[in-house]
């Protein structure tokens, strides 16, 4: 992983590919990586639609090795969403092979002449760029079975859904799994309209004849992952309850702590939660012949994906996500956990963020368009996107452009991108993090190791009203560097609770690179990466008044606790001080 | 195998189903079942006491508890009243689960809604509140709360899967009912074989 492939779309004669050293980028991986190309290359006021964006696909610094859960793969370019700097980062199989191919990341720079689309192909022997416009407008799920009966099932894709052709701003960039399906999504931030407007519909990975990356202290590195695993497994979160139950395993506490948000943020409860919890969700699936434990890429120890069947027992879909059921369910008023997998099927095959579909589809039921609970209408809305009707293409721009279009004023979006499945007036602590991450309202933004292990900035006295502050700030360091390796999220919580755990993927890293990383040196780089990425948002216009959450939050009660968000403008700029 | 009676209070329902079966009625258990329960005693002695766990088990597997719909950090300070609802989980992912663990680190950034304790506990004597169980919790100490006996409301009841009520004759006829006290017990091997 020391090479980019740089392909600029716009070059004389058709695109052409370059496979360059890392220079100045090398040593990164994944966010880091993703985050140092666009905050260097990148014009901050560019259009994200125009030549001047870029496009990067960064495996993390551990992919393509025998590490676990080490299967991550960022994308990166300007946000046509946020008109922000963007991290989004999937599962799926593609960073895994994408590493054993030897390149730290894929950069697509430039934008044809033509209105063509293009499949570029990878292997051990080159890259190869081929026209092909019979593949306009296919969803991914078609566009994948193509890539297959043209390359074999050895393969990996990354691709964009019609939503992403038509330049969405909540257009997905795709990656299969382990079964070849596209189920597997870097969703945030519109990256997949970047990707459309690139014209590349779809890149195709063979690694075939390649091994696993080595490291340097391979008995060092074995040892590191055994520790690993082990502590992941004999953790109760990522050793049981995420493989029982996955991610909506969070539906039911969620909705009981209030914070569970409902008919478009009007409530903090939904009366049908345990219609479409992860516990229901587990039992339906091996009731009818699905799987509710099942891993997104190879290599992945806690399997907190699935398999969802319809009623006659057949494929839908992956086992729909905490963030999917919510977006899809309790916050458009729908209780029919089939319906919602339904959805989940078609955000999938055309290209579609499900956390920004389902917030749109609430901000749309709140104008009327549909009601609140109409199952068969909300699908139908989706299909409005999937067609580009232009309804669809009002949908397909996110909650923050429906809301303009049908004057909304209850619109969850910060830095006009839509808000995950978390009230923050039930829970204040994650709206810092909504309103202050780089990248729109995130949840994932602040989401990794605990700083009581990292030590991130010190000590924070918990009891102290700022403590809120500190902790999203030090959360949203941590998660920055470990967005960097290629590790799921899901490791956090052994990591957090075990120090051992931590240490091992501290050892992991060391006895690949032959380094001597600190929790201090984690630290420093989730530092770097965020300041980075705070100088492109300032440099694009980004002030202070944009890390806020919509008025409503401050205004409107939240029941069943009647609270309000109550964190002070002043507080939250504070949490870059460091 | 189905037996109804009916008591002063509630009328009562008995099954009998195939052990797989018995998760079926865990829907029941996620919305929340009604139990009798000393009231004024804290959340730890009802988990003793009243669902028969040990220290270490509440230790280890009840990492997350609701009273009424706010995080508990204190199950010694949290005390039951009539009409209290408990709500029991392990340990959960995210760092909402982190947020929401009882005395975790990340406790101070859900504050607004915390349980803050009772300074005025109710007096001695039995009410019914009602339990809610989620995840591993479900798997955990759902048959055995079944095969006590847990009141249910009937429509919820009749909402069940129709595989869930094959042995009730007219299922149909449960969702004008109120409260039903609903006992499931797993089939043993030999009731099982008997069919």
């Amino acid at each position: 992983m020391d090479k980019l492939l740089r392909i600029n779309m716009s070059a004389e004669g058709g695109p052409a590919a370059r496979t360059v050293p890392a220079g100045e980028y090398a040593g990164l991986g994944g966010r880091a990586l993703t985050s140092a190309v666009v905050s260097k290359e990148v014009p901050p006021l560019a259009h994200p639609l125009g030549e001047d964006n870029r496009l990067v696909i960064a495996p993390g610094m551990l992919s393509g090795t025998i590490a676990a859960m080490s299967g991550r793969c960022s994308v990166g370019g300007k946000s046509p969403l946020t008109g922000g700097i963007k991290e989004s980062n999937s599962g799926g199989q593609a960073s895994q092979v994408l590493a054993r191919l030897g390149y730290a990341a894929i950069i697509l720079e430039g934008r044809p002449k033509e209105n063509d689309l293009y499949k570029i192909f990878i292997n051990k022997d080159g890259v190869r760029i081929t026209r092909d416009n019979s593949l306009r407008m296919l969803g991914n799920y078609a566009l994948v079975e193509k890539m297959k009966a043209e390359h074999g099932d050895k393969i990996a894709c990354v691709s964009i859904g019609p939503a992403g052709e038509m330049r969405m701003c909540a257009a997905s960039v795709a990656f299969t799994d382990m079964e070849l399906r596209p189920t597997r999504h870097a969703g945030r931030g519109g990256l997949g309209a970047v990707m459309g407007s690139k014209g590349v519909k779809v890149i195709v990975l063979d690694d075939t004849g390649l091994g696993n990356r080595a490291p340097k202290d391979v008995e060092k590195f074995r040892a590191a992952n055994k520790a690993f695993v082990d502590g992941l497994r004999r953790h109760p979160v990522t050793g049981e309850g995420l493989p029982a139950f996955g991610t909506n395993i969070l539906a039911n506490v969620i909705n009981e702590a209030g914070a569970y948000p409902t008919h478009n943020f009007l409530w903090g409860r939904f009366d049908g939660t345990a219609k479409i919890s992860g516990e229901t969700e587990a039992e339906l699936e091996k009731a009818r012949g699905g799987n509710p434990t099942h891993g997104c890429h190879r290599g992945c120890v806690i399997r907190c994906s699935g398999i969802y069947h319809d009623k006659d027992g057949r494929y839908l879909t992956k086992q729909p996500e905490y963030e999917t059921v919510w977006a899809h369910g309790a916050n458009c008023g729908i209780d029919d956990i089939d319906a919602v997998a339904m959805m989940d099927r078609l955000d999938d095959d055309y290209g579609l963020d499900t956390i920004e579909m389902g917030a749109t589809i609430a901000v749309a039921m709140e104008a009327g368009i549909v009601k609140f609970g109409d199952a068969k209408g909300a699908i139908n809305l989706l299909h409005e996107v999937g067609k580009g009707t232009p309804l669809g293409r009002i949908l397909g721009n996110g909650a923050g452009m429906t809301g303009r279009a049908f004057g909304v004023e209850r619109v969850p979006v910060v830095k006009n991108q839509a808000l995950p499945a978390y009230d923050p007036r039930a829970i204040q602590g994650i709206g810092v993090t909504y309103a202050t991450t780089t990248m729109g309202a995130d949840h994932t933004a602040g989401y990794a190791i605990a700083t009581n292990i990292l030590k991130v900035g010190g000590y924070v006295d918990p009891l102290k009203p700022e403590g809120q502050i500190e902790l999203s700030r030090n959360l949203q360091i941590a998660t920055a560097a470990i967005d960097s390796t290629g590790m799921c999220l899901f490791i956090a919580f052994a990591v957090m609770d075990q120090p051992d755990t931590f240490q091992a993927l501290l050892d992991l890293l060391n006895a690949f690179y032959g380094t001597g990383l600190t929790g201090d040196d984690v630290t420093a780089l989730g530092k770097k990466i965020l300041t980075w990425e705070r100088d492109f948002n300032a440099r694009a216009g980004f002030t202070k008044e944009h890390d806020r959450l919509p008025e409503f939050f401050r205004k409107e009660l939240l029941p069943p606790h009647n609270v309000t968000f109550q964190v002070s403008d002043a507080e939250m700029d504070r949490v870059f001080d460091w | 195998m189905t037996e109804a009676t009916r008591s002063d209070a509630v009328p009562t329902l008995g099954l009998t189903v195939p052990a797989e079966r018995v998760s079926c009625f865990f829907p029941l258990l996620q919305k929340g079942i009604g139990m009798r329960a000393r009231l004024g005693i804290p959340v730890s002695a009802f988990l003793r006491e009243g669902l028969g766990l040990s220290d270490a088990t509440i230790e280890a597997r009840i990492q997350t508890v609701f009273l009424d719909g706010r995080p508990v950090d204190d199950i010694e300070g949290a005390l039951l009243r009539e009409g209290s609802t408990l709500a029991l989980a392990p340990a959960m992912p995210g760092l909402m689960g982190a947020m929401l663990r009882r005395g975790g680190y990340y406790a101070p950034m859900r504050s607004g809604i915390t349980h803050r304790g009772d300074a005025a506990p109710q007096g001695p004597g039995e009410g019914l509140i009602t339990v809610k169980l989620f995840g591993t919790a479900l798997r955990e100490l759902g048959p055995a709360l079944l095969a006590r006996g847990v009141v249910v409301g009937g429509k919820d009841l009749a909402a069940l899967p129709g595989h869930c009520l094959e042995d009730i004759g007219d299922a149909g006829s449960l969702r004008g009912q109120g409260s039903i006290l609903l006992r499931v017990r797993a089939a043993t091997g030999d009731e099982s074989r008997s069919g």
